[in-house]
Order: structure tokens, then C-alpha cells, then sequence
């Protein structure tokens, strides 16, 4: 990888990049806390190096360091940045600014609100280009066009006049890398450049990005959370935490043989695909997948993402995961008794109210769904953001109306049920939010919190729910000293804890987990699943877990169904669906699955 | 976009039916008794003879049921008559007509007025990088929004007339006499335009797309006037909107201070002889104001950002 | 509806490290990590705007303790004094202490705006409940009101208030209240809708747990919070709206002070006695900008909370 430099100064073996004991802190409340605590990093010309770490660890504050971009409050303690033999610590604004974009590129982390809303694609991107005087506004007009065709966007001369928000994600991440390559920088740094798209799209990008520097030479600091994508991108890797680096050295050294712990937990907590994936950690973590801006951009129907969706994909090899063991399978039969099944439901639809005034109902949420699920069974529902898995679920447990179909609960129809009955039923099925912070009232006690199921449906005394309180607190693995807290006081996993907790009060039949890990840390996910299988394990309880995440639901799950726009598009027994998938899409999404590459 | 046009104006229509009710209901509903306002004509009820209360009554055909004289005075009110002043007898449409042009005036210059000096105040501060400096721009907003208005003009009259002699004091003739009413009731428009306006800024100044646009390496000017004035202008403008309808409020309190013929004193002497059609008069002309200059702002808002359409804007932004 | 476009706060995790710096000195899970970091450097503009409300509550209630002068009281061989050791904020024209008139007008003036701020406060938190929580047409209908009540500008429909009323300090409160009550209510009925769709209603919907102890358990709760702030922010303009009401004479009546009606009072002695209207008319401005900066605080303080 020490392909051709674009000259200008260093030799190939001479390091493009060399951070020498940076330190930076934020101001806080009760005086400077370090953020980045002194670390050494080093890219030589045309190097993808690849900076890893949990949220928080201090990594994308580094990384914006070097273009001189600390966020408010952030201040550069100390350290040397060299580049290309300039020390951009010492530099003022002024000189800085010479180095941003012409030197070094940024790919920002979340494409959709990276572009500026009300001016259109064109001029941003030339905007790269005017603001060094590469070229003057026509010209710059014209390359324009030739960066965004580079970037693989469709039809550019359409697309410059376009606004972002008439773009998909994936489009926006590419104008992204057409405004970072646009003044050819010798050094480019990608800030988690795809934590905030869909898994289908995150590997094209990748993909792209990979190709586009290494026809040019250019250098790549990848910022990633993910040791999977870091493992088939990057020629080396440092692993951050708590802004420190506690190891570099190349991919195959540090994925084999991890010398420090925090890396080897990294690489263990990481849910794997299977056995032989195990050693490269496989998540897939979108930040909240319903947010407002994926929601926003599913629901006003944006360009698809490229015309992309082609052959490539499905010609990848699939992965070859081996049968489940023989003691999974065993489980799965003792679980999925023949003895019916506890919910069916049958051709669900759902519509939502299009805009005021309109006449027709707006989009299909949910498009003719059927699905069962057996006693003691616990069905994985999978699909990405905005395929209509969550809404599947709220009207399996009715917390939102149907608009056509029939839902069945241990053989008695509870699609149109009310009032009292209505009520009783909840008691059977119970909820596990996506977001634990959002799930907890902030004004009550743990203890309130999980027996507010007992105290609607008056079960015993107060002194018995505070007993079974504290038993359920034990059950999910938390000390009892939680139970008087508030649940700002409790870390996310914690509180994950006490909604499973709440779930699980009035031994329902049947719980729904909506995206139960998606809101937390790697090594806190890996925690909270375990704990869900057990306890469905131990109680028998039937659970409807959904997820985007395909290496999640092969952990935990005995049947999954995938789903896709609305439909379901395969449903069946776990090995089956991840060794042999029949539908094109589920293929897809199993060959985007990060860490695939690396096998 | 037609069919939108049609909607908003339909909106208006109904938000105008819907203030004269809300005014009729107030004026002619509420426990006191019209009939024997109007007779007191502001002063001492008790000289009114029942006399004069029960012939007053059948003038204005208050002895009517309710829903017959709110039928006719709407209906009356559609074909632009919106009754005679109790006072003088003159119709209300004519006083209104007569008294606008001037108030018009004041109202125009006070609004150009808040609009440069509140965007300087925010632009100035969100440039500047001097801290002190930007710290005093940013509390003045906070000054403006709490001095009271009528106060704020006697100080200017204090000062600039009595004190150096600058500006006349009174009356409403030539532009040196607009100046003082002018500024005394641009300022709390100004003190709102540049508190939303910075905090507009402020708000563009740290989103991603800005350090996209540094990270290119573009210069503080670049990014403030190429990114975020008109990412944050949207909200002053939906406020600018509003404003109009609180200039014509604003104008009775300044009119009265100044002594300054037009609407505003007008409304402030049919207050206090409590002549009912002619505050109606003004409180309809009031909402006119605001449905229209509403309109305006919904109509340009897509012009400044693309992601506002208009098929999804209600009339009255929350 | 469906209020998918409400941004889900809630989620602290997803964004990577950057735009979070305060994460760093939050510690998960650890003793409660919120409490101490209340305390900050003293604001001297806060505590100042503290000590002058401080000092103005309790002269609402009980004005001698400022003064002992009679505002009534007119000594004409005292008129027209300059503000001196005697007089604080002077005489006027009829030899009367400006000061204890002062003192003595914050209690018919700052009463009026309590009263004003208490009617909106308690008229629109209850449309707003009801709007939020009923929804459909009671919602609708509503809003529609609001949306009507916002288009007259605030003052004209105090004007038109007054003219129905009467003159008089309560009425003019009355007045000045309604005109708050739209801006309550929908603060109220957002707060409902906001916190009727969070998770952890859902969660307790989901549990069973029956509508009205929803409602009290969590819904009220957690709404009280921004509608008292709003009643803070609301309280300044409020007393700008009554004194300028006074200031135009529909408050008390002549020998009664009011803070308006003392600055509409010294308008004929600008050019001689300059505190007649300048001392009444700073102690208001002081008062809404003590009142509003003690609203901002709390409302940061609010919004720090959740």
C-alpha cells in the first residue's frame, strides 16, 4: 500500500501524519477533563489507518484536531501534529484554513445533516474548490460535475441542482466524499462515515471510498466503533480508550493476537455471526435507526440509492456459517412445542393518516403481514430502518390500531379488543422499548418503575410488590442498592435492566423486545442479550425480538423472519435463513454484514 | 400552488370570521351592558336615566336577540360596514380609512427600523470575536424587551427635545417628527429580531454542515453569509409576521405618547369613551394585519428554505 | 397524527464522542452524578435580579416596609423637589413622595400581574390538558381558538376587554390574563402530546396502567415543569402589558398610584421635574429585566433537567 504519493515533501516511508502526545480536554463544570490523553499516531502517504474505539473514547476529538475543528469547549492541551512536515498544533486559523480540504478532506459522520439544507448540491461541492482558487466559478462548475460522477452519483448535472434533502443518505455521504476529494488532498479523514446509513448502503460507500483513494494515492484515517469494518478496510489499526491508545499494529496482528484486554473484551463482547466469525467483532450499529432523519427520508420517498442494488451484490460469495450445534438445535425443539401456537397474525396492515387534509392514506407502514409465534418461541423480526418491524409489533401488542388483518392470542381474536378486556390482555404481553432512555419515567424510583405493572393491575400489598421488586431486580443481574435510585442515575444497560425487569413483573406470556441493544455500548449489548436468552430459557416465556442487527438475532433467536418495505420477505428457522437464504434481499444483507471481508 | 393559495385564503377568511366573533362575543356578550356604556359615554353610569339606556338600545338594535344582531352586524360587516361610532356618529370604515395613512407610516418605519437594527445587533455578534463586545451586543435585546414602551418614548422626548433640541417633541408633521416615534416603537421588535436571529446564528454556527464547510476551508465570512444567515433567517421572518399586527397595538401607546393623529389614538380615545364599534373596527383591523402579513411570510418562506413547502404550513406558526 | 418527527432526545449513545463534551464528566452508573453539578460561578446578573425581586415581592404585600411616607399625603411646599436625602426619587407637583408612590404602586401593579399570570396559568393549562388529551374534535376546536386568540394582537384585545369590562385594576389583570391564556394552552397541550408519546407511557399504556393514573402519575408531573417556566417568562411581559394599560388610564383610578399611571403622570412636568416619569418607569424596566433573567435561569434550568 505505499502506492504513489502525490509528491509535494515526504518520502513514502516518512510518515504523511504524525501525532506525537496530543492532548486535549474539554471545559467542564468542575474544570478541564481530559478527553484525549496524549496519544501517538502515525499514517504514511497513501495508509489506511483505522482509529477504534467505544463512544466516548476520544477518537473523532482527535481526529478533528488535526483539521483544527475541536468542537466548543474543546481546547489542544499539548502535543505535535505534524503533517507533511508543518506542525498544525502550532498554526493559526488563517494557515489552518490552507490545510482544510486542500490537504486534508473530511468525510463527517452523518451525511444528512452535513450538507447545508437550503443550498444546492452544486455549489457546495465547488465551493471546495473556490474557496483555495483552484479554479474560477465555471470551471469549477465543470469538475463539479466530473467529482460527483467520480463519487458515483447518478445523472450529476440532476443532481448538483439538487437540494440534500431530495437525497437518500447514501447519495449525501457520496457529495460528501466529492466535496473531500474535490482539491485531491493527500490525507483524508472519515469520521465514522457511515455509522448513520442503512447496512446495505454502508458497504457500498465503504467500498467506494476505499477505491477512490487507492486510485489516488490518498492517505485514510478511518474513524470507526466497529473492529469489523476497521478489519476489511485498514491497512493498520489502533484500538482507543478513554483517550488513550492502548494498541496498534496491523489488522491480522491485532484481530489474532490482541495484546491488550480492552481489545480482546472488544473482540469477545462483539456478538459474532458464528462460531468461526467469533474472533472479529460483528456489530452493526446504527444509531437510533428510527431517528427522525432515516424516518424522514423513508417517508418522503427519496431517490433510491443509486441504481446500485444491482447483481454485485448477490454475486458476493455467501458467507459460509456453519450448521447451529447440536445442542441449539436441541433447544429449539424442546422450546417449539407443537402445542399451537400463542400468536397468529394473519394479512396485517397498517396505514397511517396521510397529511391533513389529503385524501388518500398515506404510505404502508405495514403491507400484509402474517406471522406466528409458538409457546416458549422466541421469533426474530428483521429488517432495516423503516421496513415496518416496529409498527408489526405495536399492533401485535396493540399500543396501535390495525388498519386490516386479525391478530390471534392463544386462539381468541384480539384484533378489535377494548376497554376492560383490552387491559387484561396487556397482562399477558408485555414491552421492551428500543430506547432505555426514553422507557423510564424520569421522575420515579426504580422500585415504582417495576411494579407499575403490579401496581395498575393491584397485585398484593405494597410491602409484596417492594419484595417482588427486589426479586425481579435480582433476576435481571442488578444489585439491589438500584432500586432507590432514578433512572438518570443508571448507565444504559443498567436501565435496559430495569425495562426487562418491568416486563417481566407480571409473568407475561409473551414480550415484545423492540430494538432491545440497538441504544447501547458493544460490551453493555453483549451483556443485555445474554441475560434475554437466559431468562427466556429459564421462564418459557415466548419473545418477539426485533432488530436490524443479523449477527443479534443469530445469538438469540429460534426462527427469523425478515422483512422489507412493509412485507415479509423470508421467514425460517435461524440456521436455515443465515445458511441458505432464499430471497435475494436476505442474501444482501447477509453479504453487508461488516467483518465479512475479513474471513 | 394554486390550490394551496386557495386554502391559506380560505384560512384567512375563516380566522377573519372567527376575530370578529371573538370580538363581537367580547364587546356584546360579556355581562356588561352595552347600552348603558355607551350611554355613560366613559363617564359615571348611575346619571343614566333608563330613558336614554332603553332609546340608545333600540338605535343600535340592541334590543334584539343576540344571534339577529350578530347576523346583521356580520352581514353588514361583509359589505365593509362596520357600523357608526358611537361618539360622532361617523362610520367606522371612513374614521379607519382616514386615520391609517399616518399610522401606516409609523408602522413601516418602525418595522425597516427593527429589522436593520435587530439583524446588525445579531450579525455583529456572531462575528465579532472580541468577547466583551459580543457579550454587550447580546444583552441588549434583553434591555429592549423590558423597557416599557411608553416610557422609553418620554425618555427620548427628554432628551432629544427638551434636553439637545434635535427632534420635535409632539405632532405628526414631517419625517423629524417620525423619527423619535419611529424608533420608540421599533425597539422591542428589534430586541426580539436579534435574539432570534442570534440565537438562529448560533444554532447554524455549530451544525455539521458548517464544519463541512470549514473543513473545505472556507473563512468565517464565507461561513456566516454563505451558511448560516440563511439557515437562521427563517425564524425571524415567521417573527416579523407576527409583528405587524403588535406594531398597530404598539402605535396606540406611542400615538398617545407623542401625540400623533392616527389609528392608535383613536382606538386609545374610543377605549375610553368606550365606544364599542369603533375598538371592533380596530381589533378586525388588527387580525387583517396578521392574516395577511402571515400570508406574505408562508409564501416566502420556500424562497428561503427549499425544505419548507408549501402544502404542509398551518396559518398560525406555534 | 403520528409524531414520528419528534426528535427522539433520548438517545445519548448513538452520536459518536464529538458533539457531547459534558459526557465525559457524566460517570454511568455511578452515585448520582447530577446533583453537584448544579452548583456554577455566581452570575452577578442573576443574583442581582434575585435581590431586586427579593426586595419588590414583599413590597406588593406590605409597602411600609420600604417606606413610611403616606402616598397619598401632598405637602404643596414640597412640590416638584428633586430626587435628594429626603425624597429619594423626589416630589410631585403636588408635594408628594415619589418614592413611597412608587413603593405603594408595585403592590396595585405587581398584584394585577400575578393575578393576569394566574388566570392565563390556570384557564390555558386546562384547554391545553384537555385539548392534548382528549384530542379529536375537543383538540381541534381548540386549537382553532388559539390560533384565533394569537391573530388579534395581544393589546387590542386587552383594549377591547377593557372596553367591555370597565376600567379598574382587576379588570385590567383580567384583561391582560386572557391574552396569555393561547400561549398556556398550547405550551400544555404540547407538553401532553409530548410526554403522552414517550416511552415510558407507552411503557405504562403497555402495562396495563389505567388512563387517569397515567395521567396523574406521569403526564402532569412531568408537563408542570415548562408551564410554570413559561408562567416565569410570561410574568414580565405581563407587567409591561398592565402598566401600559395604566399608563393609558384604564387602571386605578386617579389618586391611587399605579406604576404606568405615575409615568403618564409626569408627562406634563418633562421638561422641568425629569424623575417625575423617568424614576417610575426605570423601576418597571428593572422589574420585567429582574423577572426575565430570573425566567431564563429557571428555564435553563428546566431544560437541563430533561
Amino acid at each position: 500500500m505505499s502506492a504513489g504519493t502525490t509528491g509535494a515533501g515526504a518520502a513514502p516511508s516518512e510518515p504523511l501524519l504524525d501525532i506525537r502526545d496530543l492532548r486535549i480536554s474539554y471545559r467542564g463544570r468542575t474544570g478541564p477533563v481530559p478527553a484525549v490523553r496524549g496519544i501517538d499516531l502515525t499514517v504514511r502517504p497513501g495508509e489506511v489507518v483505522a482509529l477504534v474505539g467505544e463512544s466516548g473514547s476520544g477518537k473523532s476529538t482527535a481526529a478533528h484536531a488535526v483539521l483544527g475543528l475541536l468542537p466548543r469547549g474543546g481546547s489542544l492541551d499539548g502535543g505535535a501534529i505534524r503533517f507533511g512536515g508543518t506542525d498544525l498544533a502550532r498554526l493559526g486559523e488563517d494557515a489552518l484554513r490552507g490545510f482544510r480540504g486542500k490537504e486534508i478532506g473530511l468525510i463527517p459522520q452523518d451525511p444528512m445533516i452535513s450538507l447545508n439544507p437550503v443550498r444546492r448540491i452544486g455549489p457546495q461541492v465547488a465551493e471546495a474548490l473556490l474557496v483555495h482558487r483552484l479554479a474560477d466559478r465555471e470551471a469549477a462548475a465543470r469538475r463539479t460535475l466530473e467529482l460527483l460522477d467520480e463519487a458515483g452519483l447518478p445523472d450529476p448535472a440532476v443532481t448538483a441542482r439538487r437540494y440534500p434533502h431530495e437525497l437518500s443518505g447514501g447519495m449525501c455521504q457520496r457529495v460528501l466524499i466529492a466535496v473531500a476529494l474535490a482539491a485531491r488532498p493527500r490525507l483524508v479523514i472519515a469520521d465514522e462515515p457511515t455509522s448513520a446509513l442503512d447496512v446495505t448502503v454502508q458497504r457500498r460507500i465503504l467500498d467506494h471510498i476505499g477505491t477512490l483513494t487507492r486510485e489516488r494515492g490518498i492517505a485514510v484515517l478511518l474513524i470507526t466503533h466497529d473492529l469489523a469494518v476497521a478489519a476489511d478496510r485498514a491497512d493498520r489499526v489502533s484500538v482507543m480508550a478513554r483517550g488513550e491508545i492502548v494498541e496498534t499494529g496491523s489488522v491480522r496482528q491485532v484481530l489474532r493476537r490482541p495484546a491488550h484486554p480492552y481489545t480482546r473484551g472488544l473482540l469477545a463482547a462483539a456478538p459474532g455471526l458464528d462460531g468461526a466469525w467469533a474472533r472479529v467483532a460483528v456489530t452493526v450499529k446504527e444509531p437510533a435507526p428510527e431517528g427522525p432523519a432515516s424516518e424522514g427520508s423513508a417517508a418522503k420517498g427519496p431517490a433510491p440509492e443509486g441504481s446500485a442494488r444491482d447483481g454485485s451484490a448477490v454475486a458476493e460469495p455467501t458467507p459460509e456459517a456453519p450448521v447451529r450445534s447440536a445442542g441449539q438445535e436441541s433447544a429449539l425443539k424442546k422450546s417449539a412445542p407443537d402445542d399451537g401456537d400463542l400468536v397468529v397474525a394473519e394479512d396485517l396492515v397498517k396505514e397511517f393518516p396521510g397529511r391533513r387534509g389529503a385524501r388518500r392514506p398515506g404510505p404502508r407502514a405495514v403491507d400484509g403481514v402474517s406471522l406466528r409465534i409458538g409457546r416458549g418461541e422466541t421469533l426474530a423480526l428483521v429488517g432495516e430502518s423503516g421496513s415496518g418491524k416496529s409498527t408489526t409489533a405495536r399492533m401485535l401488542v396493540r399500543l396501535t390500531g390495525t388498519t386490516s388483518g386479525r391478530i390471534t392470542f392463544t386462539g381468541q381474536d384480539i384484533t378489535r379488543l377494548g376497554g376492560g378486556d383490552l387491559r387484561r390482555l396487556r397482562r399477558r404481553m408485555q414491552i421492551v422499548q428500543q430506547s432505555p432512555y426514553a422507557s423510564l419515567s424520569p421522575r420515579l424510583s426504580v422500585a415504582e418503575i417495576v411494579t407499575e405493572p403490579l401496581r395498575a393491575f393491584r397485585v398484593g400489598s405494597r410491602a409484596e410488590r417492594a419484595c417482588r421488586a427486589a426479586e425481579l431486580i435480582d433476576r435481571v443481574r442488578l444489585p439491589a442498592a438500584v432500586l432507590g435510585r432514578r433512572a438518570a442515575e443508571l448507565s444504559g444497560g443498567q436501565r435496559q435492566r430495569v425495562a426487562i425487569a418491568r416486563a417481566l413483573a407480571l409473568e407475561p406470556d409473551l414480550v415484545v423486545c423492540d430494538e432491545p441493544v440497538s441504544a447501547l455500548d458493544v460490551s453493555s449489548q453483549a451483556q443485555v442479550l445474554d441475560l434475554l436468552a437466559a431468562l427466556q430459557a429459564d421462564l418459557g416465556i415466548s419473545c418477539l425480538f426485533i432488530s436490524h442487527d443479523l449477527a443479534v438475532v443469530r445469538r438469540i433467536a429460534h426462527r427469523v423472519a425478515v422483512m422489507r418495505a412493509g412485507r415479509i420477505v423470508e421467514t425460517g428457522p435461524v440456521g436455515q435463513v443465515f445458511t441458505r437464504p432464499a430471497h435475494p434481499y436476505t442474501h444482501d444483507l447477509l453479504a453487508a454484514v461488516p467483518g465479512a471481508l475479513a474471513r | 400552488m394554486r390550490t394551496y393559495l386557495l386554502r391559506r385564503l380560505l384560512q384567512a377568511v375563516f380566522v377573519l370570521w372567527a376575530a370578529y366573533t371573538v370580538s363581537f362575543g367580547v364587546l356584546y356578550m360579556l355581562p356588561s351592558d352595552p347600552a348603558t356604556i355607551m350611554a355613560a359615554g366613559g363617564g359615571d353610569a348611575s346619571t343614566v336615566t333608563p330613558e336614554q339606556t332603553a332609546a340608545l338600545r333600540h338605535q343600535y338594535g340592541l334590543d334584539r336577540p343576540l344571534a339577529e344582531q350578530y347576523g346583521t352586524r356580520l352581514l353588514h360587516a361583509v359589505h365593509g360596514d362596520l357600523g357608526r361610532s358611537v361618539q360622532s356618529g361617523v362610520p367606522v370604515t371612513r374614521m379607519i380609512s382616514q386615520a391609517l395613512p399616518t399610522t401606516l407610516q409609523l408602522a413601516a418605519a418602525a418595522l425597516l427600523l427593527s429589522v436593520l437594527l435587530g439583524g446588525a445587533v445579531a450579525l455583529l455578534a456572531s462575528w465579532t470575536r472580541y468577547g466583551p463586545l459580543r457579550q454587550l451586543l447580546l444583552s441588549l435585546p434583553s434591555l429592549g424587551v423590558s423597557a416599557p414602551t411608553f416610557w422609553v418614548g418620554l425618555v427620548l422626548v427628554q432628551l432629544f427635545s427638551f434636553r439637545w433640541h434635535v427632534f420635535p417633541a409632539f405632532g405628526d408633521q414631517g419625517f423629524d417628527a417620525l423619527v423619535l416615534p419611529s424608533v420608540t416603537l421599533a425597539l422591542p421588535g428589534a430586541a426580539l429580531i436579534a435574539q432570534v436571529f442570534a440565537k438562529g446564528l448560533r444554532t447554524a454556527l455549530a451544525e455539521p454542515y458548517v464544519q463541512t464547510a470549514l473543513a473545505k476551508g472556507a473563512g468565517r465570512g464565507r461561513v456566516l453569509f454563505g451558511h448560516a444567515v440563511r439557515n437562521a433567517s427563517a425564524a425571524p421572518l415567521t417573527l416579523v409576521g407576527i409583528m405587524v399586527g403588535n406594531l398597530l397595538a404598539g402605535a396606540v401607546v406611542v400615538e398617545t405618547v407623542f401625540a400623533r393623529a392616527g389609528i392608535g389614538r383613536e382606538t386609545a380615545a374610543a377605549v375610553t369613551a368606550q365606544d364599542i364599534p369603533v375598538v371592533q373596527g380596530v381589533v378586525v383591523l388588527g387580525a387583517v394585519a396578521f392574516v395577511l402579513t402571515t400570508l406574505a411570510v408562508d409564501l416566502l418562506l420556500p424562497l428561503i428554505d427549499p425544505r419548507i413547502t408549501t402544502t404542509a404550513r398551518r396559518a398560525v406558526p406555534a | 397524527m403520528t409524531d414520528l418527527g419528534i426528535p427522539d432526545t433520548g438517545t445519548p449513545e448513538s452520536g459518536a464522542d464529538l458533539p457531547d463534551p459534558a459526557a465525559a464528566d457524566r460517570p454511568k452508573g455511578s452515585g448520582r452524578p447530577r446533583r453537584p453539578a448544579r452548583f456554577r460561578p455566581v452570575r452577578p446578573g442573576l443574583l442581582l435580579s434575585v435581590l431586586l425581586i427579593a426586595v419588590l415581592l414583599p413590597a406588593a404585600f406590605f409597602p411600609h416596609l420600604l417606606t413610611s411616607r403616606d402616598p397619598l399625603a401632598a405637602v404643596p411646599h414640597d412640590k416638584l423637589l428633586p430626587p435628594g436625602s429626603g425624597h429619594p426619587f423626589g416630589t410631585d407637583q403636588l408635594g408628594r413622595d415619589l418614592f413611597a408612590r412608587v413603593v405603594h404602586g408595585s403592590l396595585l401593579t405587581l398584584q394585577a400581574s400575578g393575578l393576569a399570570v394566574l388566570v392565563g396559568l390556570v384557564v390555558g393549562s386546562l384547554a391545553g390538558l384537555l385539548a392534548g388529551y382528549l384530542g379529536g374534535i375537543v383538540d381541534d376546536a381548540l386549537m382553532r381558538l388559539t390560533d384565533v386568540l394569537l391573530s388579534i394582537p395581544g393589546l387590542l384585545l386587552s383594549l377591547a376587554l377593557v372596553t367591555a369590562l370597565g376600567f379598574g385594576t382587576v379588570k385590567v389583570a383580567l384583561a391582560v390574563g386572557v391574552t396569555s391564556v393561547s400561549t398556556f394552552t398550547r405550551i400544555m397541550r404540547a407538553e401532553v402530546l409530548r410526554i403522552a408519546g414517550s416511552g415510558y407511557v407507552e411503557a405504562a399504556r403497555a402495562s396495563g396502567t389505567r388512563a387517569p393514573a397515567v395521567l396523574l402519575r406521569h403526564v402532569l408531573p412531568n408537563a408542570a415543569g415548562p408551564v410554570l417556566v413559561y408562567a416565569a417568562i410570561d410574568f414580565g411581559a405581563v407587567v409591561l402589558q398592565v402598566s401600559s394599560l395604566s399608563f393609558l388610564g384604564y387602571g386605578a383610578q386617579p389618586p391611587a398610584p399605579e406604576w404606568g399611571s405615575l409615568v403618564s403622570d409626569g408627562r406634563n412636568y418633562l421638561a422641568t421635574a425629569w424623575w417625575l416619569s423617568t424614576l417610575p418607569g426605570l423601576v418597571i424596566a428593572a422589574t420585567v429585566l429582574a423577572a426575565n433573567r430570573i425566567a431564563r435561569a429557571l428555564d435553563g434550568a428546566d431544560t437541563e433537567e430533561r
